[in-house]
């Protein structure tokens, strides 16, 4: 009996450290294990990112031979935190692994946004396990992974806004500051939306007056990058942007906008647990602290934050509703909307009730939940990876800095970028590269001295349409050919007998030019 | 506004609100009603033919059992009545009612939405058996319209209801036994044994184990003696009568776990309409936030309530939770097929989540609350019945070439029916509809089956069609008219191209009339 006594004192003293530990843990394991146990994830843009990143490391290496074709705009599109951090990370490690991490260190902004803005919000930040699952939506699975941790920054920047308001303090609006900044680089788009945040909170806020001057100068900074991103951005990122109108079909698309297409059945039924676990949470503990508003009400405090956080949703919210799909060459403006909405509205859940029993209660749910996606992204990654193989062996026959084109006839999309591999381990050219449509921090030369791929014909689509490639055309620059194919495409290179098969592995064939043309 | 128009409006405003919350738990429950009623009756209103499988024949049953008592000789001298044996019989004797005061077709569909509104009207029941709001009740109706209804499997679906409601019943008359109430009870039971025979000892199980968690105490029990006795008696009276096909064999019981997945897609069905899932779906993620809203409103003041009240709460969850879990077994370890009754283990996946909606929390007592439950299930309810209606229209325009062919059938017709090329399942019985309309004779009819009330009769008198095997609607390509066709005047075939061939072989049939993929034919010279 003395001993039941004593655990139970135990465990109410170190219950919810013990708990957040656990949650920690939870998290971690939820978002690492897929990134861990394959080579290559399944996002379709990834590979791109990796190529990007090995630019960024290796600009100044000339057997990469990226100098002779890129320069870098770091303002112009300043895409920039998970290639500065994966090319620090390339000093002492593959390209391939060394983007992975950086693409996992940007998920986890996405937990950790959320618990950073519950406890801005002076509530329990265990709340952010319910938004680990982002980590494989469809953003996700399409490799946008800097859109989405941008979203977990602006969660951040806004949380720590609402804490430096309450209590005033030079380190808070400082973190402020610096947060804002790395949403800049990390994905632009996403810096206006979190400034607004900040400047909602402000407005909320009861301390305005003596606030406003160390808000100003920590939003200063990313105010003035943005500047000068207006004036230098490329010509693909200066949309015309039409006529605005509102979209009220796309209300009953939320929820197959956040998922994608690309989810299978299971891992769209897996979503909608996981919807109804949050749903279930956030319920019952809007019920407890309903019933308990007379003896804990809402501080003025709580009031506001929960204020600021309505009024930028529903910004967020008006940006899915009014943006057209695409803003030149900045794909699914409104749907990543749809996202950053559904991500926030989760911490409108009030603050988790004090009985251990129940937070554990829901921290085991949302962890169960999450754990099952990630379970399920493990099957989706995992075959993909197995896949690839055939990929890595071909690879190794390609010499340092080929001229390679490569074209994808699969209808998977997660294959459709995979060559850009060979750039990211490698160095050399590429026949489709995001620098071709404006879409990247690396700008191709125009300088006469620059050696540069011919133009990809269909532009931003030719990643998609392989068909359109005309060898007498593009063809004589390069000397690799990599097709991606389950039947034989030969016939493609027919006119041109210089070029020959060197391998063939699972549905990647390897083509080299045997005699400069 | 002036303080003193304030001090002056003040206490018209307080009347008004003394009066709205007087008046507000009436007039909620007056609005639940009627917007369960008319959820359930809308699609039952867009079509002549509500798309349910097994409606055909129902309507043929209903009608035939009518012209039964109406003494007509055609059905006479086919059919005699079981009602004991084969107890399947209140929708029946409701529709026959009916057809007192309405067209017979008209009769089966209200028939059929009044049967149906056992659904929620069983969960209103069980939950005001738990001394918690009926109005709970409202968030059954989409459930109406599940894969059972999908079926036709009507008289199940209101067993089903029925069982929840004896539950609640059960519930309240041990707390609080009144004379009432026993006789309630007693009713209940009977009108479920004259409803689906095999939902019956499930019932009683019900009762059992819901007396067993409520009171140990043997003096508590007396009010149940009655009922009970009633409802052995009907089951004695059954087990005696029961024909020899009704006595199925054993089943081979074994453990599915693989099915638990599956429990969702086994209430809404697997060949659901996209759309009709989404809003099935966004119900329950509805009902689930208003259940966790309850649930935590209820933890936080669950101190302010008695001890007793909150044993009884405790009680009757896990006496619930005690019928939820026979069902979960049954779900678990019955066949598909038990003789010549389908789709057997599916239904308790139905039976276990209207159980479940009783567990719903209570809801909070205040009226504005209750008004923003109600309004919201209502809307929820209403976006499912929508899509429903819909795809009632759809099937109902798909038939109109079906009444312009059956127009010409005459009364006490010997009807041949054949459905081939079915683009749904509703297809198979539509023919049926002819005897309900016009008596007559069918090539198949339920009058085959072992829980049908009326049998075909056996004796040298009757005139009856011959008996087909077991799936013979199925499989119209079994059919072969020298052997088949000698009973029958008429032929109704549903084919998409010309099914003349089938009927060559005896050259007195000759093509009567053809619309759409209907083609009707008629034997000349008799």
């Amino acid at each position: 009996m003395k001993l039941f006594d004593e655990l139970a004192n135990i465990v109410k003293r170190r219950g919810d450290t013990a708990l957040h530990v656990v949650a920690f843990v939870g998290a971690f394991v939820a978002l690492v294990a897929p990134f861990a146990l394959v080579t290559y994830p399944q996002m379709v843009d990834l590979p791109m990112h990796a190529a990007q990143t090995s630019a960024l490391r290796h600009l100044s290496d000339p057997s990469y031979a990226f100098d002779q074709q890129f320069e870098l705009h770091p303002l112009g599109y300043p895409y920039m935190s998970s290639y500065a951090l994966g090319a620090v990370l390339m000093s002492f490690m593959s390209a391939i692994a060394a983007t992975k991490i950086a693409n996992v260190v940007l998920l986890a902004f996405v937990p950790a946004g959320l618990a950073t803005l519950a406890w801005g919000m002076r509530r329990s930040p265990l709340i952010a396990l319910a938004a680990v699952p982002f980590a494989f939506s469809g953003m996700a699975l399409w490799g946008t992974v800097s859109s989405l941790s941008a979203i977990g920054m602006m969660a951040m920047a806004l949380g720590l806004t609402l804490r430096a308001l309450e209590r005033p303090s030079p380190r808070l609006f400082v973190a402020t500051g610096a947060v804002l900044a790395l949403t800049f680089f990390t994905q632009v788009f996403r810096a206006p939306i979190a400034i607004a945040s900040v400047a909602i909170a402000w407005a909320f806020s009861d301390k305005r007056r003596e606030t406003v001057r160390p808000l100003l100068l920590a939003c200063l900074p990313t105010v003035a990058l943005l500047v000068a991103f207006l004036a230098l951005r490329p010509a693909g990122l200066r949309p015309d942007i039409g006529p605005i109108t509102l979209r009220t079909d796309r209300l009953s698309l939320v929820f197959d906008t956040v998922v994608s297409e690309l989810m299978s059945k299971p891992e769209r039924a897996a979503a909608r647990r996981h919807v109804a676990v949050v749903v279930a949470i956030g319920f019952a503990t809007f019920g407890i602290a309903w019933a308990r508003r007379a003896t804990q009400p809402a501080s003025s405090f709580e009031r506001r934050a929960h204020w600021t956080l309505v009024c930028t949703i529903a910004l967020c919210c008006l940006g899915y509703l009014f943006l057209p799909d695409r803003l030149g060459i900045y794909f699914g403006a409104a749907a990543r909307e749809a996202t950053s909405v559904t991500y926030l509205a989760i911490a409108l859940i009030p603050n988790l009730p004090r009985e251990l029993s129940l937070r554990a209660a829901a921290v085991a749910a949302m962890l169960w939940s999450a754990l099952s996606i990630t379970d399920l992204a493990i099957l989706r990654f995992v075959p993909f990876d197995t896949r690839l193989e055939a990929f890595t062996s071909i690879s190794e026959q390609i010499p340092k800095a080929p001229k390679l084109c490569y074209l994808v006839y699969d209808e998977e999309y997660a294959m459709t970028l995979v060559p850009a591999y060979v750039q990211a381990e490698k160095g050399g050219f590429l026949s489709y590269h995001f620098a071709s449509i404006g879409a990247s921090p690396f700008a191709y030369r125009t300088d006469e001295a620059a050696v540069v791929p011919p133009p990809a014909p269909g532009a931003e689509r030719f990643q998609w349409r392989p068909e359109l490639f005309d060898l007498a055309e593009q063809g004589p620059f390069f000397d690799w050919f990599l097709v991606v194919s389950n039947v034989d495409r030969s016939l493609i290179f027919v006119a041109d007998p210089t070029i020959r098969l060197v391998d063939h592995r699972g549905d990647f064939w390897l083509y080299t030019r045997t005699t400069k043309p | 506004m002036s303080e003193r128009a304030q001090r002056k409006l003040k206490p018209s405003l307080e009347s008004l609100h003394r009066s709205f919350s007087r008046l507000s738990p009436g007039l909620l429950a007056i609005t639940a009603l009627f917007v369960a009623g008319g959820c359930i009756a809308i699609p039952f209103v867009a079509a002549t033919f509500p798309k349910m499988v097994d409606l055909p024949m129902h309507a043929a049953q209903t009608a035939v059992l009518r012209y039964y008592f109406e003494g007509r000789p055609d059905i006479r001298a086919q059919f005699e009545l079981h009602p004991l044996s084969n107890p399947y019989m209140s929708s029946y004797v409701l529709g026959a009612l009916l057809m007192s005061v309405m067209p017979v077709l008209t009769a089966v569909r209200v028939a059929t939405a009044l049967m149906l509104c056992w659904v929620p009207g069983g969960v209103a029941t069980l939950a005001w058996g738990m001394k918690r709001s009926p109005l709970i009740g409202l968030a059954a109706v989409p459930l109406v319209f599940c894969e059972l209804a999908s079926w036709g499997f009507i008289n199940s679906l209101a067993a089903m209801g029925m069982l929840a409601a004896v539950i609640g019943l059960t519930l309240r008359l041990l707390d609080e036994p009144t004379k009432a109430r026993c006789i309630a009870l007693g009713l209940l039971l009977v009108l479920l044994f004259f409803t689906h025979i095999f939902r019956f000892p499930l019932a009683l199980a019900g009762i059992f184990a819901t007396t067993v968690v409520m009171t140990r105490d043997p003096r508590r029990w007396r009010p149940l003696l009655f009922p009970v006795a009633v409802a052995l008696a009907l089951l004695v009276v059954f087990m005696v009568f029961r024909p020899p096909s009704m006595q199925a064999e054993a089943p081979e019981l074994k453990l599915h776990t693989e099915r638990l997945p599956e429990i969702l897609l086994d209430v809404a069905g697997r060949e659901i309409d996209e759309k009709l899932a989404e809003r099935l779906l966004d119900h329950a993620m509805l009902v689930l936030a208003l259940a966790s809203a309850a649930w935590g409103i209820s933890h936080a003041k669950r101190r302010e309530q008695s001890d007793d009240a909150r044993s009884f709460a405790r009680r009757s969850l896990v006496a619930v939770g005690a019928s939820i879990a026979l069902s979960a077994f049954a779900y678990l370890i019955l066949p598909w097929r038990m003789g010549t009754w389908a789709y057997v283990y599916p239904r308790e996946a139905t039976m276990m989540t209207i159980l479940a909606l009783g567990m719903v929390p209570p809801l909070p007592r205040e009226a504005w609350m209750r008004w923003v439950a109600v309004a919201a299930l209502s809307v929820s309810s209403f976006r499912v019945v929508d899509r429903v209606a819909l795809q009632y229209g759809a099937f109902d325009a798909r038939l109109e070439s079906f009444r312009i062919v059956a127009a010409r059938i005459p009364p006490a017709s010997k009807l041949c029916y054949l459905v081939f090329d079915r683009e749904d399942p509703a297809d198979i019985h539509v023919p049926a509809y002819v005897q309900a309309e016009k008596g007559g004779y069918l090539s198949f009819q339920f009058a085959n089956f072992a829980h049908a009330p009326l049998h075909y009769r056996s004796d040298p008198e009757a005139v009856v069609p011959p008996i087909k095997p077991h799936l013979w609607e199925w499989n119209p390509e079994w059919f072969e008219v020298q052997r088949d066709g000698a009973f029958f005047d008429w032929f109704l075939i549903h084919s998409k191209r010309d099914p003349s061939d089938k009927l060559a072989a005896d050259p007195t049939i000759v093509p009567v009339a053809h619309e759409g993929t209907w083609w009707l034919y008629v034997r000349e010279g008799r």
